[in-house]
């Protein structure tokens, strides 16, 4: 079956009017998101995912390359039956109140007078925006802009959505509820095009990850294995005097005082050891934990890479 | 269709909502009531007066109407972005663009149509003799606003919504002078000059042909066959004009 996005070869380089060289924002690109699946798109301001996003939107043209959702060219009036999008930081007609904006979006869909009435309570409730949908966009804070620009997503019960920066600037408790409402749709099954630079956002939702940086796909895969495992662990003990901190330093490991106890880290393989050394000498187990590395970990350690 | 008429209904209460818009429409409502007590200026002359005041009045504010509906049709759109959402609905860019463009000219047949009853009021209370000329006549303007409208929308798909007011007004004013720009063409003896005259005159609308005012103030009958002519050229120029909007909008990167 074919991929829900199909992303070949797409290069976009914005020229001036004078022409010149231009600013290559993105470049040959190759990635699919399959159904069902919540892809992430992460990387810093200036990497090229909105310039990817707007591609697949039809909103500009590409210079090289092809996108195709649903094996259709992008911009096929059928496939945008399909697609939902919820832009960063959502600019809406402000003269207009909730309601009346989801009403006037859903008139774009094949829907009834009484499927438009329904889906539009459904998602005014959904988003927690009911009480507020009489309330004209201009008095709006931004996080119930946020919200209303998901439910203007999910009008035509999208197959593919589409989402830009969707917690870009909101509070926690917003960006909390707008990440509740993405697991509830993919708990319902819906394929999800995730852009942001909130790593551990994309971390907590995605399913696979492409890293972006200056236009270019630095890594693509799931998070096991865009995530190295683990290396180190780290033991929170006391009651470990001087003689018995330089054998644990004499074992690979390094000590150092936090809040009253020692903070060791030893490599993976010397766990055991470590561990057995801290016992003989006395010392009072707190805690051992194996600290997997985060998409931020990988994610800066590519970009210092790529700088040096 | 369907997408055309939602965007146009939409465009209307955009614009119906608009400070602007309902400023230069006070103003020239305001303008005509004014007008209407300076008629003891020409004694014996009243109507004509009240009528060429009316007309004028209509068509200057009328202009502005036009050009301020052109330039907020596309490139405000683009500038907040509320472009974005909308396209990504199965909604193509010629249907977002005619939408928008037949909104904005049901905003100035509106317009007219409420100058225009202020006009024939003032008329009804001065006494004073009207014919159906006028309402020719703001037919005329009507189809030069309409062509006004598109040729600044046309200019808005391309260029910041400075350089569309500024295009808006040197068409106008072309407009309004293409009997000259005919005469210069005619006496230039520079080629070049010749060449470039007379194809701003072929190609620049000819408001003058819409321009029924000295008819309506003299009272002069206006032929049925006058009325078609106007309405075959305001509208196929209008066609034209969207048409290369259609175009040159469709290339645009938003």
């Amino acid at each position: 079956m074919a991929s829900v996005v199909e992303v070949e070869g797409l290069t976009k380089i914005y020229r001036s009017f004078l022409g010149g060289t231009g600013v290559r924002a993105l470049n040959e690109l190759n990635l699919q998101v399959e159904e069902g699946e919540t892809f992430g798109l992460v990387g810093p301001n200036g990497s090229g995912k909105t310039t990817c996003l707007k591609l697949l939107l039809g909103l500009i043209y590409p210079t090289a390359g092809r996108a195709r959702l649903f094996g259709r060219k992008v911009g096929d009036m059928r496939v945008k039956q399909l697609i939902g999008y919820m832009p960063e930081a959502p600019y809406f007609y402000d003269y207009l109140t909730g309601e009346q904006l989801l009403r006037y979006f859903a008139q774009f869909f094949n829907l009834s007078k009484a499927q438009r009435k329904a889906r539009i309570e459904d998602l005014l409730n959904l988003v927690g925006m009911w009480e507020r949908r009489h309330m004209l966009l201009r008095h709006y804070s931004r996080g119930m802009l946020q919200r209303i620009g998901l439910a203007q997503a999910l009008l035509n019960e999208p197959q593919l959505l589409i989402l830009d920066e969707p917690t870009s600037g909101l509070d926690p408790v917003g960006a909390y509820q707008i990440r509740s409402l993405i697991t509830e749709l993919q708990r319902r099954g819906a394929t999800i095009l995730l852009c942001s630079h909130l790593l551990n956002e994309v971390e907590a939702l995605c399913d696979r990850v492409g890293v972006l940086y200056r236009g270019n796909l630095k890594a693509c895969g799931t998070l096991e294995q865009l995530l190295p495992p683990p290396s180190e662990v780290v033991i929170l003990a006391e009651g470990l005097d001087a003689p018995a901190v330089a054998r644990l330093e004499q074992l690979g490991a390094a000590a150092l005082p936090a809040d009253g106890m020692l903070r060791i880290t030893a490599p993976v393989g010397k766990s055991e050891q470590v561990l057995a050394a801290v016992h003989s000498d006395g010392g009072k187990l707190h805690e051992v934990r194996r600290p997997r590395p985060t998409l931020e970990d990988v994610f800066m350690h590519m970009i210092r890479e790529e700088a040096e | 269709m369907r997408s055309i008429f939602v965007i146009a209904r939409n465009t209307v209460s955009d614009a119906l909502s608009r400070i602007v818009l309902q400023i230069i429409l006070v103003f020239g409502i305001m303008f005509l009531i004014i007008g209407f007590f300076f008629t003891f200026m020409t004694p014996g002359e009243e109507d004509k007066m009240l009528k060429d005041l009316g007309i004028s009045a209509i068509t200057v504010f009328g202009l502005l109407l036009a050009i301020y509906m052109g330039i907020s049709l596309i490139q405000p759109e683009v500038e907040r972005r509320t472009i974005y959402a909308l396209l990504a609905k199965p909604v193509r860019r010629l249907e977002f663009m005619l939408g928008k463009y037949l909104g904005a000219i049901a905003v100035l047949a509106l317009s007219v149509a409420v100058m225009g009853i202020v006009l024939v009021g003032a008329l009804y209370v001065k006494q004073a003799v009207w014919s159906p000329s006028l309402l020719i006549g703001l037919v005329g303007i009507f189809f030069a606003l309409m062509i006004m409208t598109a040729l600044v929308m046309m200019l808005s798909t391309f260029a910041s919504s400075l350089m569309a007011t500024f295009g808006g007004f040197l068409f106008w004013a072309i407009g309004y002078s293409q009997p000259f720009i005919k005469q210069l063409a005619d006496h230039a003896e520079n080629p070049v000059s010749r060449g470039l005259l007379l194809v701003l005159h072929e190609v620049l609308p000819k408001f003058t042909n819409l321009d029924l005012r000295l008819a309506v103030v003299d009272g002069t009958p206006i032929p049925v066959q006058l009325l078609a002519k106007m309405a075959a050229y305001g509208l196929g120029y209008t066609v034209v004009v969207i048409a290369v909007a259609g175009i040159l909008f469709n290339e645009r990167e938003m």
